[in-house]
C-alpha cells in the first residue's frame, strides 16, 4: 500500500499546513491585541494502528507564562493602590498651595496678618479696615476650598467603592459562566483559547480591585482567592455588599455606622489596607481614602479653623465679647462648641456683622464686634490684639500639630506635612509603576512577534508546496502505471 | 519557538514609555527654563515647605511694618515741625517781653499782650494740624481737633484771673489751671488719650504717641497764656507790678521752650528708631527675597544643558523608532 500511504501522508501534510497557516494568521491578526496569548499548534506524527501515517495537529495551545501573569496582577494592584493614594496626596498639597503663590493658604494668611498690622497703624482708615475684612475673607475661603477638595475626594472614594463592588459582583459571575463554558467546550474538544483569553482579561480587571491568586482546577476551571485568603470564586462567586452614601458630611464615619462597610456573603469584612481582608488593591485604597486619609486631612483643616476662631475669640481680644464668643472669625452655624469641630473648616467665615452691611460696620474692628455705637476714638488696641494673638505660641487644640506655635507656623507645618505626604506617596507609586512596567514588558515579550509568524508562514508555504509536489509525483507514478 | 521571538507590543510599549518619559522631562525643563522657577518646589525642599512659607510670610510682614513705620515717620516729622514753630514763637515773644521796661507806656504793653494772644491762637492751630487726614496731637481722636478754639480757652482764663490782684496771683492761677484736671484737660484738650505704642517691627519695637495734653506742651501754652495777661486791668498802673508779671512771663516762656526742646528730643529719639527700623527691615526684606529666590529658582545654565541632553535623547529615540518600524520581515517578502 506504499503509494496510497504516500498520498495520505501528503494529504495530512496539506491539511496540517492549512491549519498551521490558520494559527499563524490568527496570531498576526491579533498582533496588537493586549491580553491575547500567542497560539501555538502542537504537531506530531500521526499513528494509525501503530504505524506512522503522516502528520497531525494534536492541539492549539495558548502560550502564557502563568507565574508572570500572577506577578503582574499583584504588581498592578499595588500600583493602583499607591497611585490612588498619591493622587489624593497631590490634591491635598494643591489645596494648601505652593507658599510662593499668592493663592496658597500661607500666602493668604500672610496678607491677612499684614493687613491687620497696617490697619493697626491707621485705625481711622476705612480702606485699611476693609482690607482686613477682605483678606480675612480670602483666608476663610481658602480654608473652605481646601475642605471642599477633601470632602469631594471622600465622596468620590465612596462612589468608587460602590462602582467597584458592582463591577466585582458582575465580573465574578461572568468568570463563573466562562468557567462553565470552557469546560463544556473542552469536553467537546473545541478550541477554548479565545474563551480563556477573555477569562484572563476579566480576572486581570478583578485583580486590580482586589489582589488575588488564580488556582487552576480540573477541566480548565479556575478558582480565585484574594491574597489574604478570602474566596472570591470557587464554583460560585462571592457576593459583595456595599451601599453608597450621599451626601457624606464630615461627621459621618464608618465607626458611627453612618457610612457603609463592606460585606462578603453577608458577613462584615474589614477593608483596611493593613491587616484587612482585601489586600492592597483599588478597593482597599478607596476604603483607606474614605475612612482614614480624608478624615485625617479634614481633621487637620478643622483644627486649623478652630485654632483661628479661638485665637480671635473672647474678651481677651475684644472686650465686647463674652468668654469664648467668636469675634472676627465665626462658625457660620453659630457659636462654636468644641464638639462641633468636625467640618468646621467648611463653615468658617468672617463675622457677618462685618460683611453684611458692605463696609458700614468696619468701625467694629476698632470698637468691638458687639459695641453698641461707634466711638469717635480710633483705638487700635483690638487690631493689635488680633495681630498679637495670631503670632503668639498657643498650644494646639488638636493632636495633629507637633508643637505649639504661632498660627502661621501651625499652618506652614500642616502644608509641609501635606507636601511630604505627597512626595512619599509619589515615590511609592513610581516604584510600583516601574515594577509593573518591567513585568508588563516581560509579558508582552511573550506576545505575538509578526516577524516570527512570517518566518513560520514561509516554512508552512514551503512545506505546503512540497506536499503538493508529492501528490503530483504520486499522480505521475500512478499515471505511469496506468499507461502500461 | 518561545524564547527566540519578541512580541511586537513589547517593543512598542518600551518605545512608548521611553518617549513619554523623555517628553515629560523636556516639557518640565522647558518650563523651568522659561519661568526660572523649579516646577516641583516641594520636592527640591524634600517636602519641608514650612521654611519657605515662613520666609514668604516674614517678607509680607516686613512690608506691612515698613508701611506702618513710614506712617509713623511722617507723623513724627510733622510733630517736630509744629513744635519748632511754637518754640520759635515762644522765643520771639520772650525777646519782645525783655524790651518792656518800667518806662514803657500802656500801648507797648497792649501790643505785646496782643502779640501773645495771637501766638497763643497760632499755637492752637499748629497743634490742631492734620497730616494725611490724621490729627497729630489728638491721641486716638484721629479726626481731631486736639484743642478747643483759643477764644474759648482765653475766655475761661479771663474769668479765672478776674479776681486776681497781683502779678504773682495771675501767674500762679494760670499755671495751676494748665495742670488741673478740671482746667486745661477738660476745657482746652478735646482730643483723646494717647494711642498705645505703635509697633514698627515684628520684634515689638514701638513708638509712643504724643498728645497736646503732654506736660511739655501744657507748659509752653501756659507761658503764652501768662504773657497775654501783661495788660490786665487789675494790675496797678505802677510799673512795678507789670515788671513782676513780665519777669514771670519770661520765666514761663523760657521754661516752655525748655519743655518743648525736651519733647522734641523724645520724638527725635523715636524718629531715629523708626529710621533704623525701616532700614533694617528693608535690608532684611531684600535678604529674604534673595534666600527665597535661591530656594525656588533654577540654574538656567544647568537647565539648558539638561534640556539639550533630553532633546538629543528624544531625537535618538525618534530615529530608533523610525528605523525599527521599517525593520519588519513583511517589508522584505515581496
Amino acid at each position: 500500500m506504499g503509494i496510497s500511504s504516500a498520498l495520505n501522508n501528503a494529504f495530512s501534510g496539506l491539511s496540517a499546513g492549512a491549519r498551521l497557516a490558520e494559527v499563524a494568521s490568527g496570531n498576526i491578526s491579533n498582533a496588537l491585541t493586549e491580553g491575547y496569548a500567542k497560539r501555538e499548534a502542537v504537531v506530531t506524527g500521526r499513528m494509525v494502528g501503530g504505524i506512522g501515517m503522516g502528520v497531525q495537529i494534536v492541539s492549539v495551545e495558548r502560550q502564557v507564562d502563568k507565574a508572570l501573569v500572577q506577578d503582574l496582577r499583584l504588581a498592578g494592584a499595588n500600583n493602583v493602590f499607591q497611585d490612588t493614594q498619591a493622587k489624593f496626596a497631590a490634591k491635598l498639597e494643591t489645596a494648601y498651595g505652593d507658599p510662593t503663590t499668592s493663592t496658597s493658604l500661607s500666602a493668604r494668611l500672610a496678607s491677612f496678618e499684614r493687613a491687620v498690622v497696617e490697619a493697626a497703624a491707621r485705625p481711622d482708615s476705612d480702606a485699611r479696615l476693609q482690607s482686613v475684612v477682605d483678606t480675612a475673607n480670602q483666608f476663610a475661603t481658602g480654608l473652605k476650598t481646601a475642605s471642599e477638595t477633601v470632602a469631594t475626594a471622600r465622596q468620590d472614594a465612596d462612589s468608587a467603592i460602590a462602582r467597584d463592588v458592582g463591577f466585582l459582583n458582575t465580573t465574578l459571575k461572568s468568570v463563573q459562566e466562562l468557567n462553565a463554558q470552557i469546560t463544556r467546550m473542552a469536553t467537546r474538544k473545541e478550541d477554548t483559547s479565545a474563551a480563556m483569553d477573555q477569562r484572563q482579561k476579566l480576572i486581570d480587571q478583578i485583580g486590580e480591585i482586589i489582589p488575588l491568586r488564580e488556582v487552576a482546577r480540573d477541566n480548565l476551571q479556575v478558582t480565585l482567592f484574594s491574597t489574604t485568603g478570602v474566596t472570591l470564586l470557587d464554583g460560585r462567586p462571592a457576593q459583595f455588599g456595599f451601599s453608597s452614601t450621599t451626601p457624606i458630611t464630615p461627621t459621618m464615619t464608618l465607626a458611627t455606622g453612618a457610612l457603609s462597610g463592606l460585606t462578603i456573603d453577608g458577613k462584615v469584612v474589614s477593608a483596611s489596607p493593613n491587616g484587612g481582608k482585601l489586600g492592597q488593591g483599588r478597593l482597599a485604597a478607596q476604603f483607606e481614602l474614605r475612612d482614614q486619609t480624608t478624615v485625617d486631612a479634614q481633621n487637620q483643616l478643622d483644627a486649623l479653623a478652630r485654632d483661628l476662631i479661638e485665637r480671635t475669640a473672647g474678651p481677651g481680644v475684644d472686650p465686647t465679647l463674652a468668654t469664648g464668643e467668636a469675634g472676627l472669625f465665626v462658625d457660620s452655624l453659630g457659636p462654636m462648641a468644641p464638639l462641633d469641630e468636625a467640618g468646621l473648616a467648611a463653615r468658617i467665615s468672617v463675622n457677618p456683622t462685618l460683611t453684611q452691611s458692605s463696609g458700614a460696620s468696619l468701625w467694629r474692628l476698632r470698637d468691638g464686634m458687639n459695641a453698641a455705637t461707634q466711638s469717635a476714638i480710633f483705638d487700635p488696641t483690638l487690631l493689635q490684639s488680633i495681630a498679637t494673638r495670631l503670632t503668639e505660641d498657643r498650644p494646639a487644640a488638636a493632636s495633629q500639630f507637633s508643637a505649639a506655635g504661632s498660627f502661621a507656623e501651625i499652618l506652614a507645618d500642616a502644608g509641609s506635612q501635606a507636601a511630604t505626604a505627597r512626595l512619599s506617596a509619589e515615590t511609592a507609586a513610581s516604584f510600583s509603576a516601574a515594577r509593573t512596567e518591567t513585568l508588563k514588558t516581560e509579558l508582552l515579550k511573550n506576545g505575538v512577534d509578526t516577524d516570527d509568524e512570517m518566518q513560520d508562514l514561509m516554512l508552512i508555504e514551503q512545506a505546503y508546496a512540497a506536499n503538493a509536489r508529492v501528490i503530483q509525483t504520486v499522480d505521475d507514478m500512478l499515471r505511469t502505471l496506468l499507461e502500461i | 519557538m518561545t524564547g527566540i521571538s519578541f512580541g511586537d507590543l513589547a517593543q512598542a510599549y518600551t518605545t512608548k514609555s521611553r518617549i513619554g518619559g523623555l517628553k515629560s522631562d523636556s516639557i518640565r525643563l522647558a518650563n523651568e527654563l522659561a519661568s526660572g522657577k523649579k516646577t516641583d518646589i516641594a520636592a527640591s525642599l524634600s517636602g519641608d515647605t514650612s521654611g519657605l512659607a515662613a520666609l514668604e510670610r516674614s517678607r509680607q510682614m516686613l512690608d506691612g511694618f515698613i508701611s506702618a513705620a513710614g506712617g509713623a515717620a511722617v507723623k513724627a516729622q510733622t510733630q517736630q515741625a509744629a513744635l519748632s514753630s511754637i518754640s520759635a514763637e515762644l522765643e520771639g515773644l520772650s525777646e519782645a517781653f525783655s524790651t518792656l521796661s518800667q518806662d514803657s507806656d500802656g500801648t507797648q504793653g497792649q501790643r505785646v499782650a496782643d502779640r501773645a494772644k495771637t501766638a497763643f491762637a497760632s499755637a492752637f492751630s499748629t497743634l490742631n494740624t492734620k497730616v494725611a487726614g490724621q490729627a497729630i496731637f489728638a491721641g486716638m481722636a484721629l479726626n481731631g481737633p486736639a484743642l478747643a478754639p483759643p477764644e474759648t480757652v482765653l475766655d475761661a482764663l479771663e474769668t479765672l484771673v478776674s479776681g486776681a490782684q497781683t502779678a504773682e496771683e495771675i501767674s500762679a492761677r494760670v499755671t495751676a489751671w494748665f495742670d488741673s484736671p478740671t482746667g486745661f484737660a477738660s476745657v482746652a484738650y478735646v482730643g483723646a488719650a494717647a494711642a498705645p505704642g505703635l509697633r514698627i517691627d515684628a520684634e515689638g519695637t514701638s513708638v509712643d504717641d504724643q498728645t497736646a495734653a503732654s506736660a511739655q506742651i501744657r507748659k509752653a501754652l501756659a507761658g503764652l497764656a501768662v504773657a497775654s495777661f501783661i495788660d490786665h486791668p487789675n494790675l496797678s498802673t505802677s510799673g512795678a507790678d507789670r515788671m513782676a508779671l513780665r519777669d514771670h512771663t519770661i520765666d514761663a516762656l523760657q521754661s516752655g521752650v525748655t519743655a518743648l526742646v525736651d519733647l522734641s528730643a523724645r520724638i527725635g529719639t523715636d524718629e531715629a528708631r523708626i529710621e533704623t527700623a525701616i532700614s533694617h527691615q528693608q535690608a532684611a526684606s531684600l535678604t529674604q527675597e534673595l534666600t527665597i529666590s535661591n530656594l525656588i529658582s533654577t540654574d538656567p545654565a544647568q537647565t539648558a544643558v539638561e534640556l539639550e541632553a533630553v532633546r538629543t535623547s528624544l531625537e535618538m529615540a525618534y530615529t530608533v523608532t523610525a528605523r525599527l518600524s521599517e525593520l519588519t520581515l513583511a517589508r522584505f517578502l515581496r
